[in-house]
Parts: structure tokens; C-alpha cells; sequence
């Protein structure tokens, strides 16, 4: 036992010494503090009540940082047992009379408490943060309590045990293989579980068991639990440890350690000698008659032609090595498994496996791993001569210094640019299981214009690290350090300007119908900017060059200093130059006029405009008019002319939006000009002349369409095709209520009132259209001719349209119906479902509300250019909304679900000429969204039904719990994410009660209600049980009701929960145990049963769905039936 | 001082960061042939080598080559230059054919079938054709240890910088290796650094003892042997038996320890004349720097 205790004391003593402790710690720490004080999901997290030291981050980051704290351990877990060999002291220290054994179990204890101790770095940035605070570098409104216990309670449950796990592991592989590729081995591979379990089971919600279990931190298990957490629970939750987690800490503790127990009582004393019995003797040794050869001559040097070469001879080492087909071939094979599991098995799905969209995907599941890679390959590079003696062979080699620098940091390039590709083979691979076959350009384009300038940022600063720091250990973690950074940058953007997207590719997404035309010029400057970014590092790495034996940081100060005037400065200089200049071109182009906006210019702009405009009068009204749109494709701009007709505005002053980049150029009323008030985004018209009569009112725009945009959305004009909606080039009247900042710790920031101002209805905007009113003409016209959809229109009720133009002739078109459907040419099949889709819905809507409205053409629109909708009589579909998903399959049922929804809104929007007041949305989502559950269940079947059912509960309970704004009343949710499924489900449940026709009479009700002026929750109320109203548009409510057992005479005992969301907290309700027993037979009416009356569920037969009996959500469904 | 080959070292001084001073003032005049360096351990010799093969800067005094500043001007001595460090390791998944031309092109051959005919006539000058194919990592110490000189002569230096350059090979190739640094020594300065004194007292026309970080002593082997014609004096006692005051060094043999020491006439009846060799010259400087009497087998 002495010898053991000796031993592990003297193992933790060498595994302190030397840099990798404490830059692990200061590097997390940093990287922590960065992360939890500028990024603006933390930060609306914040302002909610989640501190950033709250529990929900601490087990957060203690679980989620595994996965590059796997390769520290590896490297210290090999130390046990390479430490000696290197020092070339192995058979000094194995030739000792000492128990093997015991000596590698002792070094493994003496590890383990660094790898915990390691393991523990998160805590010191939690512990740090109050320090920052009391210097003034963050705000004590943001820090909560020094989270001491969830510190603890996740060294012990989360960090240690994966420590000793992974640890175990690596030791066991090291011994086994003889060297630390062992051990990076099992650290790769626990990565890929890592991320395996979050990008794929975890995301593609396929299953919770396997992704609880599958990695060794547990990371997967935590995200999800604390995902679905609310405000309350992130802020002072403990983790709970329940069976799933358990399983998992037994699972990555007994089992690792089993193998390295196995592995240590097979272990001999040749297991940890060299490996160097490939060596050998081979060549004659005493040959007398050699041949003469005479030296050769030399001719004058090029030291470019030197530069190609070592360029060439590091990219062919690097690539006739086994290693890195294997990691390639890895990386494709992950990608298209990742792409399977997300498009096929996804419970969303099945999606066709369209380059468009598995391009989209794939880099989310593979970038970890291709940022693994290029770290890997290029520390190797990088350090490549670093052998006893051929460092000081080749650094005395007359080259000059760029000959070394340029042509390890081009080999490293060269394949960086090849790795970047990989996961386009994935997607050329699957394209040819897509309909439209094999896709290669697009792919390619995507990996080499997009991606590769990215991986080039990151292959070059780890290139930096390894020229800069001598020891690798340190060099390496530093370097993985910054990939999990960048891999996490690249999912939450924490750093989000454009300026500042460092290894983040350009965000585009290509789509049938535009190509890659939205983001060509994007993609050239912004590649430019991030090469000019790589050419900087690059000169960095040229100056802090190790040529020669180790200096003092001072003399290498200096040497780098003496360098700035040589080639490598001007390389700076030049790369400088060149940043700074297409910097500015992305800077004008998408913050100036594109729409990149940051949360705090967000919310700057929102609280200026509530301060200065007068939202309390400005009511209108109008019966309609004209629009008119002229496109000038070559300048990028629009001019339209927005008429109204007959207009009341009896406060004297008419709100309206411009358009994004829109600018007013005249008004007039009843043809003379009129005075407006620009500010911001928003316009106000004196309107005192037409304060008691109507009159008639022009408004000229001109939009400049030329800016840039920031997110995958494309801009609506290209140079090439313009895909507009009526927003995008005309103004929206009426005040905007979403507008307004509703976050109380945000408008307390701002010195606004408590709650925002309450526009009479009469003053608000339309819900989606543009204008109200019931008569409306409008035309497009675009400065170059090209294929279209309809370029004028006329509207019976508010004002909206969208058209579709190209320049090219890409426009592939199928009728049914009387109904065309604009498409690409890939994409037949998927528009003759459409077409029935359509037919199907519209259809049942109209047969629930006695009309729906009528559908003359289908748009296939960009991918991300908003959500399905309908314009006037144009079913705009973007591409990622319905194109890609098969034709059976739960992806198509939500299909059919959403258009239902859009038909009924649009509907139900016009009939109660609906403004956006508070509780308008129930009608759109709530009602609407009952009616097309109810036409999917007529159509479909319970099973679809309940299947989409299914993923509704689901998406409500994480949109709940990631709400970046207080969740109060769904009347007061406005567009929040939870809102919309929220109000079909508990609409649903009403209407369950209320009967299919009694539920369709009601809301006709409320709409000719609303019409008439009367608001929608005083029309609600009117119309059905007072509290029933009042549930529909208060706080969310859950229930959670199971079927327990099922007894021998056939009936069941229930289990029935109910919750309601208070102060951002799911609160226990007192329950009336009462549930709804809906029948899948249509002819049997639900039924009110008490969950304790079981005998009254017994023995019904058939197949019946139990839901709550108020309206409510069912959290899980799969154990109602 | 532009002489052809000429290498000057004046007043040359070196203290690392955790404050040992390597040189402490190193002058060195070095002319075409083979030249020694000897000293023990952590005397300076390789702070000294990497030093004049332009891998580390000195804190101050002057290298010229060929009366041109090579602390101004490194890569007019890197042109020039052949460097064998000490140690060289196993370079992976290369072979030696390859390692090799990637240095040639690194030492300015670019011209590809330049490259390839100096590559193949190196490799067949240090007995590795055969093996040329084959990874590096595979070669055995004496393979490796002939690659790194294959890589040193490389554009046939004027400065061959060799340390310990037999280290690890067989006798057979030592004698062969011996040769070729003799030959190539005819035109080229052949900086020698080594423990086996008998490598510098064979093959050396001048040498230089370094220890401390100072040069003890200077010049040809006979020279430096010369004063001791006459005053050495060796005596062979049991191994518990007192040694000798003052002796210059010890040498274990089957009756005992022999030790030799440096008197005007013998001390006794007991001791013999002893014929002074450059290893007496070596120990002698070291015990005037103070150094105890080190055993032969130590010192070599």
C-alpha cells in the first residue's frame, strides 16, 4: 500500500509539472467567460432570471466540455506510461524489482486525480465571474450565488466518473498500442460518441435511452434534461440523478474499468518497452566495391520551386499515411450515417436526401469532427521535423525562413481544403438516393467556396500554436481548446457579427430555383476576408518561427521583431490590407444594408421608437386601393406606389412600417403632400385633414435591395431572380405590436413603463397582410423579363401578395385542379402531392368553416425565405417547408397539417378583418390550427393524427423551455415559438369536448364578432365557457395522463398531472381527475371520464386517446392510448 | 580575414535563461582539415556547435566565414554548411530516399534531377542504397546515424559541424565514416566534437579542450602532447590502497587502479615512465579547472 501511495503521489507530482494544468484552466476559464458574458442566448437567458453561474449552466459546461477535455486526458493518461520511455529510462525503470502492476495502477490513481482535477476547470470561471463582477466587468444583476453545490454535485456525479472511464480507457489503449495514438484513438472515438448523441439522437429526438447512455460524459442526458427545464429550474434546479443517468455513471465506470483491469493482468514487462522491433540491420556492412558516384552539381537555387516542393512533400507524407484515409473515410461515413438518421429516421421525417438539404446537415453533425481533424493533421505538419536531431538538420539547411513556414503551412492548407470536401462526398453519395440523382457541382461548391475558407482559419491558427509554443502537449490542447470553441461558435454564434465569424463559413443556403446567385458575391468577398484573415496568422506564424534550439520568449520577441521588415511582414501588411478592405465591403453590405442586426441594436431601436411615437391613437381604417411595384433588377432597388381608398383615420395620424432598406419619397392625400415622420423603421402621416371624412392616400418607396444577407435567408432580389412578398417592398399600416420589448429586465434597462402600451385594436396593423380592406388591385413589374408567376392580382380581403421571377428559365410548372404549381425541375413528384395536399386541405377547411379561400398558384420559394403562407391567392412554400419530404411518413402529415393551418387562418383573418391585438392569434393558431388537426384525423386517420399529436407535445414542451421572453399569456405570446403549437393542442382538446361542429359554430361566432369590432377575448368569452376562455388565453397549461396497468377484466387505472406555467415555472394544479376519452371511431362521441372510475374506460373497445379534459397540452401522448 | 574557409570565432558568450552560462568567451581560429573539440560533459561543446551552425544566437562576440559576419548574414554559413547534431531520432512514415531529397531541396537543390543524382550518390557513400526505400523509422542507431551524415554532406559543405559522430556505429563503419571525414576534410573545415579522444588524436590536425564553458587548451596533438615528454609517471596499486596525491587520473585494470600522475622526476621506485598521450593532455586540463581525477574509462 505504501509503494501505491508512493507511486500515485510521485504520478501526480510529474503530471503537475509543466504548462497543461494551468492553461487548460485559464484557457476554459477564459473561453467560459467569454462565452457566458457575450453570447446572446446566455444573455437573454439572463435577463429572464437564469444567471450565468446558474445551475443549468454549471451542469452544462462541466458535462458538455468533455468533449475536448477527452483529449487532454488522453494525453495525460498516456503519460503513465510514455513518460519513461521517453526520457529513454524504460528499461531502467522495468528492470526494477517492482510490481508491474501495481506501479501502472499507481500512475493510473496519480492521473486520475489530475484528469478530475483537470476536469474540474469549469468551476474556476464559475468562481471567477463574482470576481469579474466586484471589478465592474459584468453586472452582479447578472450573477447569481456562487453555485458551490452544483459545482460539486458535478465533479462527483459528471466530470470524475468520466474521468475515470475515459482514463481507464486511454490507459488501457496506450498500453496496448505502445503509444499516445492509442490513446487519442479512444479520445476521437469518445468524441464521436459526444457528438453522436447530441447531433443525432439528441436533435433528431430518436432516443432519449440511447443518447442518455451513449457518451461518457453524459453530456446528451444533461442537455436534454436541462433543455426541457423551466426559467425556475435553470436557475436553481440539482440535476436530478435519475435511473438514466445512473446507468450511464455505472455503465462508463465499471465497464472501462474492467477492460484496464484485463489489460493490467495481461500486461508484461516487454508491453511497455520500445516498440522499435521493426528496426533492423538490413544493409551489407562491409561492401568494399561501391560504386562511385560523384556529387552532383548544383545549378542556381529557386526557393519558390523549394517552397512548391516541401509544400508537395509534407501534403504526400501526410497523405500516403494510412491515418489519414482512415479519419477521412471516417468522416464521409459518419456524414452519411448522421445524414440517415436525421432525414430518415428523424421522427419529422422522412426527408429526401437532397444536396440542397443534407449539405444544410450534414456540416452540423460532421464539423466537430472535421475540425478535430484539421487540428490533428496540421499539429503533425506542423511539427513534422521535430525528431531528436532533424530539427536542427533542416533548421541549418540554408532555406530561408518562408521555404519552412510557407510550405508546412500550404501542405496543411492543401488538405484542410480536401477535409472540407469530405463531407460534400457524404453529400454527393446520398444525392444519389434523392429523386433528382446525383448532385456533384453543387456540393463541391459549397465545401470549396464556403467551407474550405473557413477550415483554412482554423487549420492556420492551429498552425499558429504549434509555431508559436514549443511544448506540443500544451500546443495540442490548446489548439482542440479553440475547435470546441469554434464548433460552438459555429452552433450558437457567439461571436455574431460578421466581422468576427472566425471558422464559420459564409451562412448560405442554396435552393432549387436560385442557385447559388444570393450569395455568390457574399461568398467571394467573404472567402477573401477570412484568406485575408489566414494570410495574417500566416505572417504571425512566419515571425514567432522556431528556427534553431529553444530561445526565451524575450529573444524570440526580438528575432520576431528583426523579421517584421522581411517577407513575412509584408504578408502581414498585404493580409491586413486585404482584411480591412473587404471587412468594410461586408460591413456595408450586411449591417449597413443587409439584415444583420445584434440583440442590443435590436432592442436600442425597439425602446427608441416606443419613446417617441405616440402609440395610443391611431386609428384606421380603409377599403382598399391599389399597389404598385416596379423591380430594377440591374440596380438592385424597387419603386412602389401603395393608394388607398376611402381611408378613415379619426386620431389624424396613420403608423405604418417601411420595408426593410425602404425609404418614403412622397405622401400625398387626396393628391397634396402630406407631412411624415420617419423614425427608425416607422412612419407617421399627419392625417388631421381626414380626421372627419375619407380620404384618399399615396405613399411612394424606394427600397434598396442591394445589402446582404447575413443568415441562410436569401435576400428577396438577386441578380437573377427576385422571390418578393408584399412586405418586402410596401409599407405595413397600423401599429405593430411584437415590436415592443417584453422582456421586464430589458424594459426596466431602458427606463420603459412595466408593461408595453396598449394600441386600441383599431390602431393596430393587420395580423399578416399588409392593409385591411377588402378590395385591392396590385401589379409587379421588373425591369428584365423572365419566367413568373402571376404579376397582378386582385384581393378580396387584406392586402398581400408575393410573385416569384426568373431570369433563367428554371421554372418547371404542374396543374391540377385549376391550380399551378411553380416548381423546380427536380421537384415533380413532390408538386403533384402538393396539389393533392392542397385540394385535401382546403377542401376540409372549407367544409368545417362553410369556405376557405381560393389557391391559384403554388410557389416553390428559397429555402428560409419565410414560413408557408398564403399571399392573396398564392401558397407561398419554401423549400425546407414541405419539397423535401417523402411521400409518406410523418414529414408529410406535418406537411398537410401546416397547409391546413395557413388555409383556415387566412380565413379566419379575413372574415374578422383581424388586427393584431391581444388574443387575435387564437383564431390563427388556435382555431385554425384545431381545424387542421381535425381535417388531418378525417383524412388521415387517428394514427396520423396522434402521431403528430405526438411531435406537437414534444416541440411545445422545448419551446417552452427555450423561450427567450417570459412566458405569461398566450394572449401576450404574439409570435413566440411555443405559442402556435400551444393553441392548436389546447384548442384541440376544447373542441374535443365541444364536438367537431359545435367547436366550428363557435368560432364562426367569435369571427363575425371580432369583425364588428368586438376584441377576441371579450368575442371568446362571449361565445364559450368563460373559463374555457380564459384557459385558452392564459398561461400555458400541461397535463401529463397515463395509462398505469391494465387489469385482468380489461379495465385500466389512470394516472392524471396537471400543471400550469407561473413565473417561469411549471406549478402543480390541483386536477378534477377528470380526462377525455376521445374514441378513433368518429360515430362515438368523447366521453368525460374520472380517472379513478376505471370502469367506466374499461370494456369500451376500439382504440380511444385520453386527453386532458381543460385545455391543456399532453406532454406525452405514446402512453394515452 | 577573407582566407578561403576560414572560420573565426572571437570572444563568443552564451548564459541560458536559468542562468548557466554555457560560453564564457570562446576564440577559435579554424582552417580547412579536421578540427577537435573536446570536453565533458556540459563543457559547452554543442552550445558551442549550435552556435556556429546558426541555430541559436549568442549574448555576444563575433562568428565570421570567410570574413563575412554570420551572425549578420546566417544564411551565407547555412549555404555552406553540413550540421550532424548528437541524437537523431526516428522520422516516421518516410523513407530515406525521400527525407533525404527533401533536405537536398532545403539545401538549395530544386533542380529535381540534380536532386535525385545527389541523393543517390550520398545514400551509396554512407552504405544506405539498399535500404533507401525503406522508413526511416525502421533504421536501426548506426542506419540513422548514417542518413544524418548522408544529410550533413549534402551540396558538399565548406563547414562540416559533425558531433559525436561515431556514436552508435560498428568499427567497421567507424573506420569507414573516418575515411570519408578525412577526405572531405581536404578543402572543408571538419568541426569534430567528441568523447573518444582517440577519434581526435588520430584524425585531428588541430583541437581545442573546452570545458566550462572556456578553451583550456589549443593546438595540434603534438604540440599539446609535447610538454609532458618526460613528466608522467604511472603506478598500478590494489583497489583499497590510498591513491596518489594529485593524481591526473585512474584506470581499473586486473592488479587494480593504475593512476598516472604528472611529476619532474618519478615519486618513487614504484612508479614507471608513462608515454603522454592526448588523454593525459585532456585530464591535465581538467584538473586545472579544478575537476577530480576522473577514471579513463569515465573520461572516454
Amino acid at each position: 500500500m505504501k509503494f501505491l501511495l508512493e507511486q500515485t503521489w510521485r504520478e501526480i507530482q510529474d503530471q503537475l509539472r509543466g504548462p497543461l494544468v494551468p492553461i487548460v484552466f485559464l484557457g476554459v476559464a477564459a473561453f467560459q467567460i467569454i462565452m457566458l458574458t457575450s453570447a446572446e442566448y446566455t444573455q437573454e437567458l439572463t435577463v429572464l432570471g437564469v444567471p450565468v453561474n446558474s445551475p443549468y449552466w454549471v451542469y452544462r459546461w462541466s458535462a458538455g466540455q468533455a468533449i475536448w477535455m477527452y483529449f487532454v486526458w488522453a494525453w495525460i493518461f498516456s503519460r503513465p506510461v510514455l513518460r519513461d520511455r521517453e526520457a529513454v529510462l524504460q528499461e531502467i525503470v522495468l528492470s526494477a524489482p517492482i510490481p508491474l502492476n501495481m506501479l501502472v495502477l499507481a500512475r493510473y490513481l496519480g492521473a486520475l486525480v489530475v484528469g478530475a482535477f483537470v476536469g474540474a476547470a469549469p468551476s474556476l470561471g464559475f468562481l471567477l465571474l463574482p470576481v469579474i463582477s466586484a471589478f465592474g466587468g459584468l453586472s452582479s444583476d447578472l450573477i447569481g450565488p456562487t453555485p458551490f453545490m452544483h459545482l460539486v454535485w458535478s465533479a462527483i456525479f459528471l466530470t470524475t466518473p468520466a474521468a475515470i472511464g475515459v482514463g481507464a480507457l486511454c490507459l488501457a489503449a496506450t498500453i496496448r498500442m505502445r503509444s499516445v495514438s492509442g490513446a487519442f484513438a479512444v479520445s476521437a472515438l469518445a468524441a464521436l460518441l459526444w457528438v453522436f448523441g447530441v447531433s443525432i439522437l439528441n436533435e433528431g429526438n430518436i432516443s432519449p435511452i440511447a443518447a442518455s447512455l451513449i457518451d461518457a460524459s453524459s453530456y446528451p442526458h444533461v442537455a436534454r434534461v436541462t433543455d426541457g427545464w423551466t426559467i425556475q429550474q435553470k436557475a436553481s434546479a440539482i440535476l436530478p440523478l435519475d435511473g438514466l443517468l445512473l446507468a450511464n455513471r455505472l455503465l462508463w465506470v465499471l465497464a472501462p474499468l474492467a477492460a484496464l483491469s484485463f489489460v493490467l493482468v495481461r500486461m508484461k514487462r516487454e508491453d511497455l518497452l520500445s516498440d522499435r522491433a521493426t528496426t533492423s540491420e538490413a544493409t551489407p556492412r562491409n561492401r568494399t566495391n561501391l560504386p562511385v558516384f560523384q556529387p552532383a552539381a548544383k545549378s542556381a537555387t529557386s526557393w519558390l520551386a523549394a517552397t512548391l516542393q516541401e509544400t508537395c512533400w509534407h501534403a504526400a507524407v501526410s497523405l500516403r499515411g494510412w491515418g489519414f484515409w482512415l479519419s477521412y473515410a471516417f468522416i464521409v461515413i459518419v456524414g452519411c450515417a448522421s445524414v440517415y438518421m436525421r432525414l430518415q429516421v428523424a421522427p419529422d421525417g422522412p426527408f429526401y436526401t437532397y444536396a440542397h438539404l443534407t449539405e444544410i446537415v450534414i456540416i452540423g453533425a460532421v464539423l466537430l469532427f472535421v475540425l478535430i481533424f484539421i487540428a490533428s493533421f496540421t499539429g503533425m505538419i506542423a511539427r513534422r521535423d521535430e525528431r531528436m536531431g532533424f530539427k536542427e538538420i533542416v533548421d541549418a539547411t540554408p532555406a530561408p525562413l518562408g521555404v519552412h513556414v510557407v510550405g508546412k503551412a500550404f501542405a496543411a492548407m492543401i488538405l484542410t481544403v480536401l477535409v472540407a470536401l469530405a463531407p460534400m462526398v457524404s453529400v454527393v453519395l446520398l444525392s444519389l438516393a434523392a429523386p433528382a440523382g446525383l448532385a456533384v457541382l453543387d456540393p463541391f461548391i459549397f465545401g470549396g467556396l464556403l467551407l474550405a475558407p473557413a477550415m483554412l482559419q482554423v487549420c492556420i491558427l492551429t498552425f499558429f500554436l504549434h509555431c508559436f509554443i514549443k511544448s506540443p502537449g500544451t500546443a495540442y490542447s490548446l489548439s482542440i481548446i479553440f475547435v470546441f470553441f469554434a464548433a460552438i461558435n459555429h452552433e450558437q454564434e457567439l461571436l455574431g457579427h460578421p466581422l468576427a465569424q472566425f471558422s464559420i463559413p459564409v451562412h448560405a443556403a442554396q435552393s432549387e430555383l436560385t442557385g447559388w446567385t444570393p450569395w455568390l458575391e457574399h461568398a467571394y468577398v467573404g472567402g477573401l476576408y477570412r484568406l485575408a484573415i489566414v494570410g495574417v496568422i500566416l505572417a504571425f506564424a512566419w515571425l514567432f518561427w522556431r528556427r534553431g534550439v529553444a530561445m526565451a520568449m524575450k529573444e524570440r520577441l526580438t528575432v520576431a521583431l528583426g523579421r517584421v521588415p522581411g517577407m513575412g511582414g509584408a504578408i502581414g501588411a498585404a493580409s491586413l490590407l486585404t482584411m480591412v478592405a473587404t471587412g468594410v465591403i461586408i460591413h456595408t453590405h450586411t449591417v449597413e444594408l443587409g439584415d444583420y442586426t445584434s440583440m442590443r441594436q435590436d432592442n436600442d431601436k425597439a425602446a427608441r421608437l416606443e419613446k417617441k411615437i405616440d402609440a395610443t391613437r391611431g386609428a384606421f381604417t380603409v377599403a382598399g386601393g391599389k399597389a404598385f411595384v416596379f423591380v430594377d433588377v440591374a440596380e438592385a432597388t424597387a419603386r412602389s406606389v401603395m393608394e388607398l381608398d376611402m381611408l378613415e383615420a379619426p386620431d389624424g395620424i396613420l403608423h405604418g412600417d417601411l420595408p426593410r432598406q425602404g425609404r418614403i419619397l412622397g405622401v400625398k392625400i387626396d393628391d397634396s403632400d402630406a407631412e411624415v415622420d420617419v423614425i427608425e423603421d416607422h412612419f407617421t402621416i399627419d392625417m388631421a385633414r381626414c380626421a372627419d371624412k375619407r380620404c384618399s392616400l399615396t405613399i411612394n418607396l424606394e427600397i434598396d435591395a442591394s445589402g446582404w444577407s447575413f443568415e441562410e435567408r436569401p435576400m428577396w432580389l438577386n441578380k437573377t431572380s427576385a422571390w418578393m412578398r408584399a412586405s418586402d417592398v410596401l409599407p405595413k399600416l397600423g401599429l405593430n405590436p411584437t415590436q415592443y420589448l417584453r422582456v421586464p429586465a430589458v424594459r426596466r434597462q431602458y427606463g420603459l413603463a412595466e408593461t408595453p402600451p396598449n394600441a386600441p385594436t383599431a390602431a393596430l396593423a393587420p395580423l399578416s397582410a399588409l392593409a385591411p380592406g377588402e378590395n385591392w388591385t396590385w401589379s409587379v413589374e421588373f425591369s428584365e423579363p423572365g419566367e413568373t408567376t402571376p404579376l397582378s392580382g386582385t384581393i378580396d380581403g387584406p392586402l398581400d401578395f408575393a410573385v416569384g421571377w426568373s431570369k433563367k428559365a428554371v421554372f418547371a410548372r404542374t396543374e391540377g385542379d385549376g391550380v399551378i404549381v411553380v416548381h423546380g425541375k427536380r421537384r415533380s413528384m413532390a408538386a403533384e402531392t402538393i396539389l393533392i395536399d392542397v385540394s385535401d386541405m382546403r377542401n376540409c377547411v372549407a367544409d368545417i368553416l362553410g369556405a376557405a379561400p381560393d389557391i391559384s398558384t403554388i410557389a416553390q420559394a428559397p429555402r428560409f425565405l419565410g414560413d408557408l403562407s398564403l399571399h392573396g391567392n398564392l401558397l407561398w412554400a419554401p423549400e425546407e417547408q414541405g419539397w423535401d419530404v417523402g411521400f409518406e411518413g410523418a414529414g408529410r402529415l406535418l406537411r398537410r397539417v401546416e397547409i391546413a393551418r395557413v388555409i383556415a387562418a387566412r380565413h379566419l383573418e379575413t372574415s374578422a378583418a383581424l388586427r393584431d391585438e391581444e388574443g387575435a392569434r387564437w383564431l390563427t393558431s388556435g382555431a385554425a390550427g384545431w381545424i387542421a388537426l381535425e381535417c388531418l384525423r378525417s383524412i388521415d386517420g387517428s394514427e396520423a393524427w396522434r402521431t403528430v399529436l405526438d411531435l406537437k407535445g414534444v416541440d411545445i414542451t422545448a419551446e417552452l423551455g427555450a423561450s427567450r421572453v417570459p412566458v405569461t399569456r398566450f394572449s401576450q405570446a404574439f409570435d413566440a415559438d411555443w405559442a402556435k403549437p400551444y393553441a392548436a393542442y389546447s384548442t384541440l382538446v376544447w373542441a374535443e369536448g365541444a364536438g367537431r361542429n359545435g367547436a366550428a359554430d363557435v368560432i364562426r361566432q367569435i369571427t363575425t364578432l371580432v369583425r364588428s369590432g368586438r376584441p377576441t377575448p371579450a368575442a371568446m368569452r362571449d361565445t364559450m365557457e368563460v373559463e374555457i376562455a380564459e384557459t385558452l388565453l392564459g398561461p400555458p397549461s400541461a397535463s401529463s395522463i397515463a395509462i398505469a396497468a391494465v387489469k385482468p377484466d380489461g379495465s385500466v387505472t389512470l394516472t392524471a398531472q396537471r400543471w400550469v406555467w407561473r413565473n417561469g415555472d411549471w406549478v402543480e394544479a390541483e386536477a378534477s381527475g377528470d380526462v377525455l376519452q376521445s374514441f378513433d371511431d368518429k360515430n362515438r362521441s368523447p366521453l368525460i371520464v374520472n380517472a379513478d372510475a376505471v370502469s367506466v374506460v374499461a370494456g369500451n373497445g376500439g382504440t380511444f386517446t385520453l386527453l386532458p379534459s381543460t385545455p391543456a397540452f399532453e406532454r406525452t401522448l405514446t402512453d394515452n392510448i | 580575414m577573407t582566407d578561403e574557409n576560414t572560420l573565426m570565432v572571437r570572444g563568443l558568450k552564451k548564459t541560458y535563461g536559468n542562468g548557466v552560462q554555457a560560453l564564457k568567451g570562446v576564440d577559435l581560429l579554424i582552417k580547412p582539415g579536421l578540427y577537435g573539440l573536446l570536453g565533458p560533459n556540459g563543457a559547452g561543446k554543442s552550445t558551442l556547435m549550435r552556435t556556429l551552425a546558426t541555430l541559436q544566437p549568442p549574448d555576444s562576440g563575433s562568428i565570421t566565414f570567410n570574413g563575412v559576419d554570420v551572425l549578420k548574414d546566417p544564411d551565407y554559413l547555412r549555404s555552406r554548411l553540413g550540421y550532424l547534431p548528437q541524437n537523431i531520432g526516428a522520422y516516421p512514415g518516410v523513407s530515406g530516399r525521400s527525407l533525404l531529397k527533401r533536405i537536398a531541396a532545403l539545401k538549395g537543390y530544386t533542380n529535381k534531377s540534380e536532386r535525385e543524382a545527389e541523393a543517390e550518390h550520398l545514400l551509396h557513400r554512407v552504405n544506405l542504397h539498399d535500404a533507401a526505400d525503406r522508413a526511416v523509422a525502421t533504421y536501426s542507431g548506426g542506419m540513422l546515424r548514417r542518413f544524418g551524415i548522408a544529410a550533413a554532406f549534402i551540396g558538399s559543405p565548406k563547414l562540416l559541424i559533425v558531433d559525436e559522430p561515431t556514436a552508435g556505429l560498428d568499427p567497421t563503419e567507424r573506420r569507414r565514416f573516418h575515411h570519408v571525414l578525412a577526405d572531405f576534410a581536404a578543402d572543408a573545415i571538419v568541426l569534430l566534437s567528441t568523447h573518444i579522444i582517440d577519434d581526435v588524436e588520430n584524425l585531428c590536425a588541430r583541437l581545442s579542450i573546452l570545458a566550462k564553458g572556456r578553451i583550456l587548451a589549443e593546438g595540434a596533438p603534438a604540440e599539446l602532447i609535447a610538454p609532458f615528454d618526460g613528466r608522467l609517471w604511472t603506478k598500478t596499486v590494489p583497489n583499497e590502497s590510498q591513491a596518489p596525491e594529485n593524481a591526473l587520473y585512474e584506470t581499473p585494470t586486473s592488479e587494480g587502479l593504475r593512476y598516472v600522475v604528472e611529476r619532474d622526476a618519478a615519486p618513487d621506485e614504484s612508479y614507471v615512465s608513462h608515454k603522454p598521450r592526448l588523454e593525459d593532455v585532456y585530464h591535465h586540463a581538467m584538473q586545472r579547472i579544478g575537476n577530480t581525477p576522473a577514471s579513463s574509462a569515465e573520461a572516454a
